[in-house]
């Protein structure tokens, strides 16, 4: 088995940044970046709260500059899916569907994928209506009235993106207020092909072969109403992608990666955590980062202890 | 080789996806904007019987969206896919 001194696993802002570290510190790392390299910024079309880019730029472009940085200074990106891992002690174990490696250190940066509400019908009928993702099903019901369940910035985002597109889009939200930032926020509530549905949550997704509207229940008045849609789009946040590691680390009830408080530690020496895997709370591309930068320093200053650098 | 076609939108990311994916297995594939054609549009959903993109067909098998070319190639399948009888 190929054995390399630092392994990181996952490729957003938070993997790609542990890279550009580890490969200045001439560790040579090792990204398996994932099939769909490039974690959630792939999924987003404007990034406008990332320092640097007073114009913005899209989350793809992003993540070709965060992955070109990071190989500019020795990181090998490979484009794969971890599949397995084993952190009892090192040398760790990655492996991928073709091969594996030990490594003296390991970084998870695996991220969170959207979170579904968990209705029959809203498996049964993705693909015909119900997405996760409005950037890319979005134009398919052009001229048609859409619907987006969800409160934060994802979901601003997303109902602001379909407006090119929708006739109407009505934001579900369960409470009165919206946790979206203030600007966002006040984007939604300006535009005039958007519409809000308060206090409500989402008992079925209806239609047959194909999404036809959704049945929402107003949980303050206690009524049911329908609203006729062909698309429904979910936006109620994100769960981190931390399966394969269950039993090996810590994990929160969530399964958010557990770190010590400060640091990208995790319950196992040699092993650090770092972007939205981890962070319950701010889950930014910047806090990614910044994690991402601290979970490479600490791996190295650990690596350089253990008398591995 | 059978020839691919993928059905797509210009903003789709997983369209970006499964293009890198094939791209990075060297193959060469038909896009079809279904964002500005309704024609298109029904094409698609009539051929794969779903309402997302992308959708991929490899000669004439429906392959279906960029989580089915991930699920193909996990499984180690996909090579065998792409390079088999027309």
């Amino acid at each position: 088995m190929e054995h390399r001194r630092l392994i990181i696993v996952g490729s957003g802002p938070a993997g790609y940044t542990a890279a550009l570290y580890a490969g200045r510190a001439e560790l040579e790392p090792l990204v398996v970046a994932g099939l769909q390299s490039g974690g959630q910024l792939m999924l987003t079309t404007d990034v406008e709260n990332y320092p640097g880019f007073p114009d913005g730029i899209t989350g793809p472009e992003m993540m070709e500059l965060f992955q070109k940085q990071a190989e500019r200074f020795g990181a090998q990106v490979l484009a794969e899916d971890a599949v397995e891992v084993s952190l009892a002690e090192p040398p760790f174990m990655v492996r991928t569907a073709d091969k594996a490696w030990t490594a003296d250190a390991v970084i998870l940066a695996t991220g969170a994928s959207a979170r579904w509400l968990g209705l029959d019908s809203e498996q049964r009928l993705q693909n015909q209506g119900v997405s996760a993702c409005a950037t890319c099903d979005g134009a398919l019901f052009r001229g048609k009235p859409m619907a987006v369940v969800g409160g934060g910035d994802t979901a601003m985002e997303e109902a602001l993106f379909l407006t090119r597109f929708a006739t109407k889009v009505t934001v579900i939200h369960r409470r009165e207020e919206l946790r979206a930032s203030k600007i966002m926020q006040e984007r939604a509530r300006s535009n005039e092909k958007i519409e809000f549905a308060w206090n409500a949550i989402v008992e079925e997704v209806l239609g047959d072969e194909y999404v036809t509207g959704v049945r929402i229940r107003d949980v303050k008045a206690d009524q049911t109403r329908q609203i006729p849609v062909e698309a429904f789009f979910v936006a109620i946040g994100h769960k981190p992608n931390t399966d394969i590691f269950r039993g090996q680390i810590d994990l929160d009830e969530v399964g958010y990666i557990r770190v010590e408080p400060g640091t990208s530690r995790t319950s196992v020496a040699g092993v650090f955590a770092c972007g939205d895997a981890m962070d319950p709370v701010y889950r930014q591309a910047v806090t990614a980062a910044g994690t991402g930068c601290m979970a490479a320093i600490e791996a190295e200053r650990w690596m350089a202890e253990k008398g591995l650098g | 080789m059978p020839s691919i076609e993928m059905y797509l939108t210009q903003w789709c990311p997983y369209c970006a996806m499964a293009k890198r994916l094939l791209g990075a297995k060297g193959q060469e594939w038909n896009e079809i904007d279904v964002d500005a054609d309704p024609q298109r549009r029904a094409e698609m959903v009539e051929r794969s019987g779903r309402r997302s993109v992308p959708q991929i067909f490899v000669g004439e098998h429906h392959v279906g969206g960029f989580d089915d070319l991930e699920a193909l190639e996990r499984a180690g399948k996909l090579d065998a896919l792409l390079s088999g009888p027309e």
